[in-house]
């Protein structure tokens, strides 16, 4: 298969709107990479420039290390899926499917043979004859994967695929395609805003922001030990709580939160400063006061059927628990609780965590 | 229809509505009803209709003449505004370029500078070229006031279109010309077939900058039609008339098919 | 950076083909007439090749030109206050309809603009005459004993005009009235107005921007008008482009009919351009 490496990518659309500011990226044969972000942070702009449809203004674009920056779309053999599905409106099923095998002028037996496997890939025989418009939204997905893999691209490009599906198809969806990438071995880049998608499908997540990659690494990685406060914050649920150094030595370092002490197993920041530290929800345990590290009152709490979420007011300030329902006896509104935790799972700003 | 707060139709209304149609409608009904009269003048058909003056046409040769020619003009200009028109539509519609709000000025200029300043213009630039009574020429000229519509139906086909099926086609092989003729020609196709047609009628109506120019020769039946009716209205005039309006209503009906007839009256995108 | 000498080339040869058309057969005509505009006239030996602002300074030293350009400004004027005041209640009136309706009305009413002006004007001669569909019925209806001199007239052109561009009218009116909201007048109402000043201080105003490029289409339009104010008018009630028609097809005097035709444009376009900036001074805090 194929390896992608993206050098220094920019674009800058005039008069001086700076979509993508600089993209670094080596993405290895039949890896699966999402560029996950917020809306207008570059994630179409940087895939439409590696698809071939956007000039950069600067950096490169190489395909098993060739340079293809400036080569036209249509020399580059990426498969695009796009958020709209970009069917051919006025071809069938079929007729779309084939498109591309036109284009690579395949025997008629072949093409045939490529069609009905691609269709039978995504679950879609028997629907050759029908137009895009008499086609359900899960189905028209399909047909643009379908069209995609049956010329057999070095790449896949997909520009936010499931968003215009239903939660549940989504669901379904992010195995069914995951397992035919796997498959099939074709290297790939997603761009999503949707962490649950970007989580379930990739070998590595490019968490991007203003333009540029924030956080590089695996699903895991990027979730438990991001390097930036930014990506901490953006994926999935954080508390954030500010502490005065009291003490350190070279193994742990002694920090004051309201009229507690709390202790973080690594050297941060010099004496008395102050330090922003980071620990997510579900890290935290509820206890009786006296088992906990520090305590705090239930302010609210919600149920959303697996989970508690606890709001807990704490001498400085608010921190939210969740806590997985086990129908035991959950702590009530108003009641004194202990809140512990793993002191390897806490983070802080000047420590391992970057300034976004 | 969506309520805008403008309250409904009341009996005054209905008077006032009633009588602005007739105002509209009365004097091509007028020729309609005139063309069937079997008299000698302008007269209601009531006392005695006939086909008569429907016959006579063939009977003027002039008339007859200049229908072909109005016919063969309108199919040239539209066909050669259509070609000219696409490919500008397309860089209009797809395209960020210094000079776009210009090159949009300038096609659709036909439509602000008055028909007689292009007679005039169109009457000296054949005689100094050396054109006078050359169809070729007036179709040319027929063909650039008649751009703006073309331009107009086709950019609303194109605007209205979602640029990703063709991003889609070339990264799937296609060259930019393949794109363009398997993808967004026959997506846009309702478009550039609606701006043909009006196209053609406002090539086949153009009275004004052709009375100018028309030499023996290169008469339209407009054109024919206005002299005849300078000198005098006779029931052939009516007859003339009533075939003109009779077939432009037919081919609204095409339009009503091809793009809706609201798109192109109102210009709606 | 070839691709981006690529996208700004792409556009360019796109339009080649209309831009080549449009300098070869309107930017050089209109030079040319600009040109003869200045050329020397000899009533024996016709145009000459010398140069001279004569052809300018007969016009605007003759009052004749002067009440040719008033004549021709009043009959635009007129048609187009007809026209607000046709046009306007009838679009309105046409909004309120249901769509079936409105389909049939519209086809009716916006549908003639698609047939020939000569077609229309002549239905028209038809009505005006003295013996016509107009006057016998004003006169069977008693209301006039004299049969009215339509034919010929300013009246008669200005009514024969009118028809020809009040679908302009109901058009532009048309497409500002689709972006109204309803919950404004609604709120109007529910503050306590009335209909009819819901509609002079909510709607109308809104109405406004439609209404004046309306106009601004009717009046250039009318005062461009040749085929109806020629075949209705006759050939003593002269406006702009008719006489431009007798100086270059019977005076044969093409240099001032050229200088005529090269005002009526600055005219025209004078017109659009400022009433264009006006309208957008106007109007552009409010609607945007
Ligand atoms: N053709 C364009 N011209 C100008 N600005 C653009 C263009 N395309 C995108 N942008 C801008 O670039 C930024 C990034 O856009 P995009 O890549 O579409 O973001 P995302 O896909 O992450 O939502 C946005 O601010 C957007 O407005
Ligand atoms: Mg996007």
């Amino acid at each position: 298969m194929s390896t992608l490496t993206i050098r220094n990518l920019a674009k800058t659309y005039p008069p001086n709107v700076r979509a993508v500011k600089s993209i670094d990226l080596d993405i290895k044969s039949g890896e699966f990479v999402s560029l996950l972000g917020s809306s207008g942070c570059g994630k179409t702009t940087t895939l439409q420039m590696v698809a071939g449809f956007v000039a950069p203004s600067a950096g490169q674009v190489l395909l098993d290390g060739k340079d293809i920056t400036y080569l036209d779309p249509d020399k580059r053999d990426m498969g695009v899926v796009f958020q709209s599905y970009a069917l051919f409106p006025h071809m069938t099923v079929a007729q779309n499917v084939r498109f591309g095998l036109e284009m690579r002028r395949l025997p008629e037996a072949q093409i045939r043979e490529r069609v009905a496997d691609a269709l039978s890939m995504v679950r879609l025989d028997g629907l050759d004859r029908r137009y895009p418009a008499e086609l359900s939204g899960g189905q028209r997905q399909r047909v643009a994967i379908a069209r995609v893999l049956a010329i057999r691209p070095r790449v896949l490009l997909l520009d936010e695929p499931m968003s215009n599906l239903d939660a549940k198809l989504r669901g379904e969806m992010h195995v069914e395609l995951r397992g035919l990438q796997k498959r099939l071995g074709i290297t790939t880049i997603l761009v999503t805003h949707d962490q649950v998608e970007a989580m379930t499908m990739s070998d590595r997540i490019a968490v991007m922001a203003n333009g540029t990659i924030a956080e590089l690494g695996t699903p895991q990685e990027v979730y438990d030990i991001p390097s930036t406060e930014f990506a901490f914050n953006f994926l999935g649920q954080s508390n954030t709580v500010t502490a005065k150094v009291l003490s350190h030595d070279e193994a742990s370092t002694q920090l004051r939160v309201g009229s507690s002490t709390i202790r973080t197993p690594r050297r941060n920041g010099g004496l008395s400063d102050d330090v922003r530290l980071f620990i997510r929800p579900e890290r935290l345990t509820l206890s009786s006061p006296e088992a906990g590290m520090i305590t705090g009152r239930v302010a609210t709490r919600l149920f959303l059927g697996n989970t508690w979420t606890y709001e807990i007011d704490c001498d400085f300030g608010r921190l939210r628990v969740i806590k997985v329902n086990t129908r035991g006896g959950q702590p009530q509104e108003g009641e004194l609780v202990g809140i512990s935790w793993n002191e390897a799972d806490m983070q802080s700003a000047s420590g391992e965590l970057a300034d976004a | 229809m969506k309520d805008r707060g403008l309250g409904s139709n009341g009996v005054g209304s209905l008077i006032f509505h009633t009588l602005f149609t007739l105002f509209i409608v009365a004097p091509l009904a007028v020729i309609i009803l005139v063309s069937f009269s079997d008299k000698g003048y302008i007269s209601m058909p009531f006392e005695g209709a006939s086909l008569r003056w429907y016959w006579a046409i063939l009977d003027a040769p002039e008339l007859m003449n200049a229908f072909w020619i109005s016919i063969w003009l309108g199919l040239g200009a539209a066909t050669l505004a259509s070609l000219v028109a696409v490919p500008a539509a397309i860089a209009i519609a797809r395209y960020r370029f210094a000079g776009r709000d210009g090159l949009m000025a300038l096609l659709l200029s036909p439509l602000m500078i008055p028909h007689v300043v292009l007679g005039v213009a169109f009457l000296r630039f054949f005689s100094v070229m050396g054109w006078t009574g050359s169809f070729l020429a007036l179709m040319l000229v027929h063909a650039l006031i008649v751009v703006p519509f073309a331009l107009r139906l086709t950019l609303g086909a194109i605007i209205g279109l979602n640029r990703d099926a063709e991003l889609a086609a070339r990264s799937l092989g296609a060259s930019r010309w393949i794109a363009f003729r398997r993808i967004l020609l026959p997506l846009i196709l309702p478009g550039v077939a609606g701006g043909w047609v009006l196209s053609f009628i406002q090539s086949f109506d153009e009275v004004t900058m052709t009375v100018f120019v028309a030499t023996p020769g290169t008469t339209t039946l407009p054109v024919a039609l206005y002299h005849r009716v300078a000198m005098l209205t006779d029931p052939v005039t009516a007859s003339v008339s009533a075939i003109m309006i009779v077939g432009t209503m037919g081919l609204m009906v095409i339009l009503d098919r091809v793009v809706g007839i609201d798109k192109v009256l109102l210009g709606k995108k | 950076m070839r691709d981006t000498s690529k996208s700004t080339r792409q556009p360019w040869l796109l339009s080649s083909p209309s831009v080549a058309l449009f300098l070869g057969l309107l930017v050089v005509p209109l030079a040319l007439t600009a040109i003869l505009s200045f050329n020397v006239f000899d009533a024996m030996m016709g145009t000459q090749d010398s140069y001279t602002f004569g052809n300018y300074l007969e016009i605007l030293t003759d009052s004749y030109y002067y009440e040719l350009f008033l004549r021709t400004a009043l009959m635009a004027g007129g048609v187009t206050v007809l026209c607000i005041l046709l046009g306007v209640p009838e679009t309105i009136i046409l909004s309120r309809m249901g769509p079936r309706y409105q389909g049939i009305f519209f086809v009716m009413i916006l549908g003639p603009l698609l047939i020939s002006v000569v077609v229309r004007t002549l239905g028209w001669s038809i009505m005006l005459g003295r013996e016509g569909l107009i006057n016998q019925s004003l006169t069977s209806l008693g209301l006039i004993g004299e049969p009215l001199q339509l034919m010929y007239s300013m009246t008669g052109v200005v009514i024969v005009l009118t028809h020809v561009m009040l679908p302009f009218m109901v058009i532009a009116v048309w497409t500002t009235l689709q972006k109204l909201d309803a919950q404004v007048a609604d709120a109007a109402r529910s503050l306590g107005a009335g209909s009819w000043t819901t509609f002079r201080r909510v709607i109308l105003p809104q109405l406004l921007p439609g209404i004046l490029s309306g106009s601004i289409i009717v009046f250039t339009l009318s005062a461009s008008a040749f085929a109806t104010p020629a075949l209705i008018g006759g050939r003593r009630l002269k406006v702009v482009t008719t006489s431009i028609y007798d100086e270059f097809l019977h005076s044969m005097n093409w240099p001032l009919g050229a200088a005529i035709a090269v005002l009526l444009l600055i005219a025209i376009v004078a017109v659009v351009m400022g009433s264009n900036r006006y309208i957008e001074r106007k109007f552009k805090q409010v609607f945007t």
